[in-house]
């Protein structure tokens, strides 16, 4: 059996994957924000309980959670400019 | 000897894995952002064709393929707590459905890419399809690789040959860090149209 902690993030990352489904319905600001935060809370999930980077240095526990965090931004921000 | 996910070995500041393996997940990183970027500015520059060819594409198998690729970290991340506590067959369980996981992205990539060749988007479909194709070609090529290297761990473990943790732990996070660029591919591709 998985321990309780990967279970959990398990769980969490299937309800983030799930959640755009619905979501699709929603206004651009709104669809935007949704897709920024599932985006990052994947991220931090894969990186800090599947990667165990949760005991990791800080340097390599910032250098992975700051991908996710500008690529999406850039992501979001050039997607949000053109409307 | 077994090591216990909340022994105060594994508590201390512990990078997991080989420190080689870390500065190439880092130039993978890079060169993804890179091509994502690339992707994100071509699509600011010419948004109605990126949006019209955009909706070519299907959220249901994003979200299908997020599930495989996932689920498949999901079994791997398992198969490293088992191993870690001496558990062999556990082990040997837990990556075998990592990889069956693994199988099913590539299933559903290769019905994805066959649908769109049959509509006639192949590479040379337009800027969209031309960054889609590259893009997920280059990531479908990791997965294959990730897939290997599962395989491999895999056939040692079965062998009954001595594993160091810190090799499967690198066999892992590589599988991890192409779950991280799933999550964001699947934001470029199906998400944002």
């Amino acid at each position: 059996m998985p321990s309780r902690g990967l279970a959990l993030s398990a769980c969490m990352l299937l309800l983030l994957s799930l959640t755009v489904v619905p979501g699709a319905q929603l206004s651009h600001g709104a669809w935007a924000a949704l897709v920024f935060v599932v985006l990052l809370g994947k991220s931090w999930l894969i990186s800090e309980r599947f990667m165990e980077l949760k005991q990791a240095p800080w340097l390599w526990r910032g250098a992975l959670l700051l991908w996710p965090c500008l690529l999406g931004a850039l992501l979001l921000g050039l997607w949000s400019a053109r409307l | 000897m077994s090591t216990s996910i909340d022994s105060p070995l594994i508590r201390d500041k512990h990078l997991p894995g080989d420190l080689a393996l870390w500065w190439f997940v880092l130039a993978e990183l890079s060169v993804f952002a890179l091509l994502i970027g690339s992707f994100a500015v071509a699509r600011f520059l010419d948004p109605a064709a990126f949006a019209q060819a955009g909706s070519q594409l299907l959220l249901v198998d994003g979200v299908a393929l997020t599930l495989c690729l996932l689920g498949a970290g999901f079994a791997a991340a398992c198969a490293l707590e088992q191993w870690r506590v001496g558990r062999r067959y556990f082990t040997v369980g837990w990556l075998l459905l990592a990889q069956g996981l693994g199988s099913g992205y590539i299933v559903l990539k290769l019905n994805e890419y066959q649908h769109l060749l049959t509509l006639g988007l192949d590479i040379d479909s337009g800027g969209f399809f031309t960054q889609f194709w590259l893009i997920s070609g280059f990531h479908f090529m990791h997965v294959l690789l990730g897939l290997l290297v599962l395989l491999a761990v895999t056939l040692h473990v079965l062998r009954g040959k001595p594993l160091a943790v810190s090799t499967l732990e690198s066999a892992t996070i590589y599988w991890h860090m192409l779950d991280l660029i799933w999550v964001m591919l699947f934001v470029v591709f199906y998400l944002l149209v």
